[in-house]
């Protein structure tokens, strides 16, 4: 199963979940079978508009059953929910780490509405 | 004559300063610009939403899922993410498209049309002397410049033109202020007028639009905030509108208090005929 989180930095599994989803700066994107981990720069983050849809989109390119992230805008659930990935929200401050324990014990929350209006 | 009014930060005093300017002359043309909460209206005309609206429409684009083979070229080439391709289905989210028709051209299967949408409405209304039009963005959209460059359209150059410009420094205060023969900022004695005029002017000065400043509920002690900032920059400070509770009373009222303080009509007319005359010299300058 792939997971993929928004990340502030891509130093590994200590790094903290990015609180944006669409303005992430990285997406870790882990298997879960073999916990290897990808770190993907989010061109989408510096991007004038539409930076959720473009997130989402290469989420979705990535191949992801799973996203864990604090916050999805209506644009992103969407998007995400269209490509049929699972969402799962989680406080800012864990780590990819801490996140990956919480959804494999089964104690995240799955998404189901938009968890927010939208930034721009 | 077009003057447009504008402001770096909401709640300066645009509509202040627009709606009694135009209640003040005679043969003037009031368009509010500011589409997302036009509020001149009450102050102008308050049935306005009872008259029947003209349509904003752009074109958005519609895929034919049939005819699509899920290339994804318009999606990759769209910058600004209006498409997305999901499980070889393209979405459309049609409030952030520029409605450029990039996605049409690429799309190799001809599985791409334009339709129409409706992003906003311009009212009109005909308010004593004032010929006045609202332009408004439909709720849940976000590209405002097509309604502003419409409403634009019913600018008549015979009447004194005032635009309420939208507030910031973005492409739609932009849109507003393009064409107009000169600029006011509307702002406030506090640090937080200060700093948002400071982006106006230097938005206002990239583009070269001449300019001048009007402070509202302009107070003797904190007034220093902006005539400091205005001399160092040789900036022309117009009018002071006073912190006053009378006027204060009359705006939450929905009243202009040009209605009620009848002697500010001829400090407002003064003050447009100020303008006409900087612009007339300005223009005299540069044709010399």
């Amino acid at each position: 199963m792939k997971i993929i989180i928004p990340s502030s930095s891509d130093k590994g599994l200590e790094a903290e979940i990015d609180s944006k989803f669409g303005r992430a700066s990285y997406f870790a994107v882990i298997d879960s079978e073999n916990m290897s981990i990808e770190f993907v720069k989010n061109d989408s983050a510096s991007q004038a508009s539409g930076a959720g849809v473009g997130a989402a989109q290469l989420c979705a390119d990535k191949g992801a059953d799973v996203i864990i992230a604090n916050d999805f805008g209506p644009k992103a659930f969407y998007a995400l929910d269209s490509a049929g990935i699972e969402m799962y929200s989680i406080s800012a401050e864990d780590s990819l780490n801490s996140a990956i324990k919480s959804l494999q014990s089964g104690s995240l929350t799955r998404v189901t509405v938009p968890t927010s209006r939208g930034k721009r | 004559m077009k003057i447009s009014i504008l402001s770096g930060k909401g709640g300066t005093g645009k509509t202040t300063l627009a709606v009694n300017m135009a209640l003040s002359l005679k043969n003037v043309q009031l368009l509010d610009a500011d589409v997302e909460e036009p509020d001149d209206y009450i102050f102008i005309s308050p049935d306005i939403f009872d008259t029947e609206a003209e349509s904003v429409l752009r074109l958005i684009p519609e895929v034919d899922d049939d005819l699509c083979t899920a290339c994804k070229k318009c999606v990759d080439f769209c910058e600004y993410n209006t498409l997305a391709m999901m499980l070889d289905q393209v979405l459309v989210f049609p409030e952030i498209c520029h409605s450029c028709g990039g996605c049409k051209i690429v799309c190799p299967e001809n599985a791409i049309t334009e339709i129409e949408r409706e992003l906003g409405k311009i009212y009109h209304a005909v308010s004593g002397e004032i010929d006045f039009w609202q332009g408004e963005l439909n709720t849940g959209e976000e590209k405002s410049v097509p309604v502003i460059e419409k409403l634009k359209t019913k600018i008549d150059t015979d009447k004194k033109v005032i635009i309420d410009s939208p507030p910031g420094t973005t492409c739609p205060s932009v849109e507003a202020v393009a064409d107009t023969d000169y600029s006011i900022v509307v702002t406030e004695p506090t640090p937080f007028g200060l700093h948002d005029m400071d982006m106006v002017i230097e938005m206002l000065q990239e583009i070269q639009q001449p300019f001048g400043v009007v402070i509202n509920r302009s107070d003797e002690n904190s007034d220093h905030l902006i005539e400091n900032y205005c001399s160092e920059n040789d900036i022309n400070i117009l009018l002071k509108i006073p912190f006053s509770r009378e006027i204060a009373e009359l705006y939450s009222d929905g009243t202009a208090f040009v209605k009620k303080m009848g002697s500010w009509k001829s400090k407002f007319q003064l003050l447009y005929y100020d303008i006409v005359r900087e612009v007339n010299n300005n223009e005299k300058n540069n044709s010399n």
